[in-house]
């Protein structure tokens, strides 16, 4: 390659360094690439949203099976009474549930991990109860606690709890034994170790748990007011299906695609915040 | 006790060293163990009943696993404080064992080992290790992980970083102190955790091929900075593991060979060269022949085979 080029060169004796350094560089950059990274998926929501509007056109399909943009995105606003408070609601499970997911499964996986007879009379239940679809236990909380806050909050509670459970348990038990050699020769107490080492290598392990938890969280609220309950966008949904107000149905999943952005990047944030090392490792 | 270690220990029949010039130092090579204790090496002065004056104390110590895997079998070694004497063997020798359970992290079958006069029962802390991985924690930043070391041992964390920096600081490291450990070379992971094992000033060193995992280069520099660290300041006790035969004789005392499993001390060569010793000992002819002397032992002990 290089040869070639000095070959080019003295045939026509210029410098080298006369080449340009780049093929495009006589293109202009409308947009930095960061910008560029930004722009590209609003754009494409853009170009879909146009073809949704295009197609309802074009093919004549009916409102009520296919609400245009033009008809769902106003509909957000026209109908934002309705939309808030169940939005509010809805978050308010979608964080009870969790919650009440990691406060119980942390400690429970910690014991699990750490004594040994415990783990043996505890952890084949565990996956005896994990393997019910938890979707089916549902109409139970209705029966058990009645319709409303509590069954939802207690139904997206239960899918939260085995992911993080089993996680968690996974990064407690899974510990370098030579790196307790270095622990062990500081003289560390059982409480140093828990403190110095097991907790910081558990978290990447309990933040994959609260991950996948986070996801299931939003899915369990919305099941759950489906089932039973008065309030909700899982309600909301429900109520506006059965009058077939299908644009305020499709309002209704564009602001719950919203929220689950917003938990996703609430605990993608947190593990930023808890874990620096592996912020840094991502960008090395 | 002893009659039995004397037998296995005379196993290995000694080739005499030659001797060439008259500046060239004494070999006290391949001194059976118990011949020892009467060879009156400079550099050996243990007393017959062992435990007494010796730093480490290691008493007919055997390690079994199951499925009846023998590693090590019926080793005795003294270790003078203030001496460098390292473990030379070939891999699956055991060398590795006999360091944790002089570190009081494994339990021996049978024998005793005593540090500083304490029989070693459970992990010893007046120590400081250093294994093959560095071993630091990918979540703390090199500082952090330097001052864990005093942290633990009750110091207030902002005396303990005080304490850590200085420590980067002498070995060199103070860019590294705030960045993680996938952050940094290799040779400067490893130097971290020298300062760690360094840092709370121990009175034993127990290092388990430190440089093993380093490139050649890093690894000669190393031993030249470990050389330094220990002639710097109150010479610890440093009982050094290693398969590599120049870097025992560049760093020794005193060189102790493991047969191949299960490990048995072979011989025992007193490395009598002043320090500091040359980088490179290719051009020492005192220290070549030593290490010519540990070949042709390797090669007695069959080492080279399959």
């Amino acid at each position: 390659m290089r040869a070639v080029a000095t070959q080019v060169d003295d045939a026509v004796s210029t410098p080298v360094t006369a080449m340009p350094p780049h093929r495009g560089r006589a293109r202009r950059v409308f947009f930095s690439a960061q910008t560029a990274r930004i722009l590209a998926p609003i754009a494409g929501l853009a170009a879909v949203l146009a073809l949704l509007q295009l197609a309802v056109a074009v093919f004549h399909i009916p409102k009520y099976i296919l609400p245009p943009p033009s008809d769902f995105l106003p509909a957000i606003v026209t109908d934002w009474n309705q939309l808030w408070p169940a939005t509010v609601v809805t978050a308010e499970e979608v964080v009870y549930g969790f919650l009440l997911g990691t406060v119980f499964s942390i400690p429970l996986a910690l014991v699990l991990s750490s004594v040994r007879p415990i783990r043996d009379t505890l952890y084949p239940l565990i996956v005896f109860f994990q393997v019910i679809p938890k979707i089916a236990i549902a109409p139970l909380m209705i029966i058990w606690f009645g319709a409303g806050k509590m069954s939802v909050t207690l139904l997206t509670f239960a899918l939260c709890f085995f992911p993080i459970l089993i996680n968690s348990m996974a990064g407690f038990s899974q510990l370098d034994p030579r790196r307790l050699y270095i622990t062990k020769s500081m003289g560390a107490s059982r409480w140093q170790t828990f403190r110095y080492l097991r907790v910081q290598s558990a978290l990447p392990y309990m933040f994959a748990g609260f991950r996948v938890a986070s996801t299931l969280a939003v899915t369990g609220v919305i099941v759950g007011q489906f089932v039973g309950s008065a309030a909700g966008l899982g309600y909301l949904l429900e109520a506006s299906t059965g009058i077939l107000n299908t644009a305020l149905v499709f309002a209704d999943v564009v602001v719950l695609s919203i929220l689950g952005l917003l938990v996703n990047y609430v605990v993608v944030a947190a593990e930023a915040l808890c874990m620096p090392w592996q912020r840094r490792k991502a960008t090395a | 006790m002893h009659a039995v270690a004397a037998t296995k220990g005379n196993r290995v029949s000694a080739a005499k060293p030659r001797r060439e010039a008259t500046s060239v130092p004494t070999f006290t090579h391949e001194r059976a163990r118990d011949a020892r204790t009467d060879t009156a090496a400079p550099a050996a002065q243990t007393s017959a009943d062992g435990a007494r004056g010796a730093a480490i104390s290691i008493r007919d110590v055997s390690k079994r696993y199951a499925r009846g895997v023998s590693a090590l079998e019926s080793v005795s070694l003294d270790v003078r404080a203030g001496e460098f004497v390292s473990v030379l063997g070939p891999s699956g020798c055991g060398k590795s064992t006999l360091m944790l359970i002089v570190a009081g992290l494994l339990s021996c079958s049978s024998g005793s080992v005593t540090v500083n006069g304490e029989t070693v029962e459970k992990p010893l802390t007046d120590v400081g290790i250093v294994f093959q991985d560095d071993l630091l924690l990918e979540f703390r930043t090199t500082l952090d992980n330097v001052a864990l070391q005093c942290e633990v041992r009750g110091m207030r964390k902002s005396e303990a970083r005080r304490k850590a920096a200085q420590a980067l600081d002498r070995m060199g490291l103070s860019s590294a102190a705030r960045r993680y450990p996938h952050e940094l070379s290799g040779g400067m992971r490893q130097r971290a955790s020298l300062a760690r094992a360094f840092i709370h000033e121990p009175s034993t060193l127990l290092m388990d091929e430190p440089f093993g995992a380093l490139d050649a280069i890093t690894r000669i520099r190393m031993q030249g900075e470990l050389e330094r660290l220990w002639l710097d300041g109150q010479r610890k006790t440093i009982l050094f593991i290693t398969h590599g035969v120049e870097e025992a004789v560049r760093l020794s005392d005193r060189v102790v060979v493991l047969s191949p499993s299960p490990g048995r001390i072979a011989a025992e060569f007193t490395i009598d060269a002043p320090r500091p010793r040359p980088i490179v000992i290719e051009d020492n002819e005192t220290l070549t022949r030593y290490s010519r002397e540990i070949y042709a032992l390797f090669d007695r002990l069959g080492v080279f085979e399959d």
